[in-house]
């Protein structure tokens, strides 16, 4: 009978996983959860099987993941990705539905993975990329303006031939300056050097003015922008330079994601005690099994969809640093060939 | 009159060539430094009309270089603009020029630098001094 042979083994099984595992049913009630989820989310003993999610997890973002995992039902909604902190842990979490045969959800499983370890690594990281980013940004830089020098004959006449081959320098060595300056950004972010900046914003002028550079970008590819942004939101407490980041990149590739004469949302407005702040693509979307590494420093899609447009594969890891240091969550929704949406929340204080 | 004079403060030596020959290519006369400590020493040997100057320096970096001259009633007066290698789609947008301002800079611009762009900058410069100017 080794279906039960299966069934026995199983509880070990979860109970050596290095990460910690939740499921729920449909409803929401804690159907099964292994120790290390038990000792992550500080569960108390087996009582909390059958029980609310909400009753037992005393982390609101993962409990409003799991609700509202649950609640959408919307076929391309996929997975939930979130950073929580929790004492000294600090847990990503990727929460799934968990579907049957037909299509029908039952319940959702979440994953709690510890990345407090990587982080550490991740600093010393940082530090050194800093450093290095700094030492190429002056020779690039000087780089630029002796090829512009050139190509505005100000050093004396050029022929095409000529004109071509600077041209292309230039624009490899700008490429260039790009990646060095997103790198900056990461590890501004992750050195904590844009929490010391602390200032009450609002959020619907740096938008509007994101939107402003950013509107030169879409029209040279026939991409509307619809805006909603509601009125007298109130201001939260942030920095301004790197939500001004955050807004920069989430609407810089969506544009960048979305074929000619597509269309990109954004929206601004309060939900709860929080800011929410969506941007939404008609694009190529993302293929599921990458949802959960779109956020990782350097990662893209590298596939026929993906080789014809440019990137440093920092973009969203900056978004998803500026988020983690304001306390928010982020959310992506998103079907191959439908476009996708990312959902931010920053809470109001 | 004489031509203008600019004192141009940047620890590249490659960037600081560059930059010189841009501006001689519009007849200014052209006074480099490649520290803050020696900017603020060609301040007064130099007597420039404008001053560019890079915030990235070792040492003295180009804000303090700034507040040092703004605060001096001797040099206060000339004009500077500041350089800065700082992200560019981030400095580009008010915050980061407010902090330019804040330093009493008149202008600011981004690295890299367009040879047209910075040509711009410092004639409109030339052009709000004129008034003041006696």
């Amino acid at each position: 009978m080794p279906h039960r042979i299966m069934k026995e083994s199983l509880n070990p099984v979860l109970d050596s996983l290095a990460d910690g595992i939740l499921v729920t049913d449909a409803q929401g009630n804690i159907i099964l959860y292994n120790q290390k989820a038990e000792a992550m989310l500080d569960i108390k003993g087996g009582d909390a099987l059958g029980q609310r999610v909400h009753d037992h997890i005393k982390n609101e973002a993962l409990v409003r993941l799991i609700n509202k995992t649950l609640s959408l039902n919307v076929p391309y909604h996929t997975e939930e990705v979130c950073l929580i902190n929790s004492g000294d842990t600090r847990l990503r979490i990727h929460v799934s539905p968990v579907r049957d045969g037909t299509g029908l959800l039952i319940g959702s499983v979440t994953l709690l993975h510890d990345v407090a370890q990587l982080s550490a690594i991740d600093k010393i990281k940082s530090n050194f990329l800093s450093m290095v980013s700094h030492q190429l940004k002056s020779p690039l830089s000087s780089t630029i303006l002796q090829t512009s020098i050139l190509l505005d004959g100000i050093a004396g006449g050029l022929n095409e031939k000529q004109k071509d081959l600077l041209q292309k320098i230039k624009a490899k060595t700008k490429g260039m300056t790009d990646l060095v300056n997103d790198i900056l950004d990461v590890s501004y972010i992750e050195e904590g050097g844009y929490v010391a900046q602390i200032e009450p914003l609002d959020l619907s002028e740096i938008l509007e003015r994101t939107i402003d550079l950013m509107q030169p970008q879409a029209q040279d590819k026939n991409i509307s922008l619809q805006i909603a942004i509601e009125d007298s939101l109130p201001l939260i407490n942030g920095n301004r330079s790197s939500i001004e980041a955050m807004f920069i990149n989430l609407v810089s590739n969506a544009i960048k994601y979305t074929p000619s004469d597509g269309q990109v949302t954004i929206e601004l407005k309060q939900q709860g005690q929080n800011l929410q702040i969506k941007v939404s693509d008609t694009g190529i979307g993302i293929e599921n099994n990458d949802i959960p590494r779109i956020f990782d420093k350097f990662f893209r899609e590298r596939s026929e969809r993906t080789k014809h447009i440019s990137g440093t594969g920092l973009g969203l890891s900056i978004v998803k640093g500026v988020v983690d240091a304001h306390q928010g969550s982020i959310q992506v929704e998103s079907k191959v060939g439908e476009g996708a949406t990312f959902t931010v929340l920053l809470p109001i204080r | 009159m004489g031509e203008k004079k600019i004192l141009l403060v940047d620890d590249d030596a490659d960037f600081v060539e560059a930059t010189k020959i841009i501006l001689e290519s519009k007849s200014y006369d052209v006074a480099v430094a490649y520290d803050g400590k020696e900017g603020l020493k060609k301040v007064e040997t130099e007597l420039p009309n404008l001053i560019i100057l890079d915030v990235m320096m070792p040492e003295i970096n180009g804000y303090e270089v700034c507040a040092k001259i703004k605060s001096d009633p001797k040099y206060g007066h000339i004009p500077i603009l500041l350089l800065t290698a700082v992200g560019e789609a981030i400095s580009t947008t008010k915050y980061t020029r407010e902090m330019g301002m804040k330093m009493e800079a008149d202008d600011y611009i981004p690295k890299p630098v367009e040879p047209i762009e910075l040509v711009e900058r410092v004639e409109n410069l030339f052009r709000i001094s004129k008034g003041k100017d006696i």
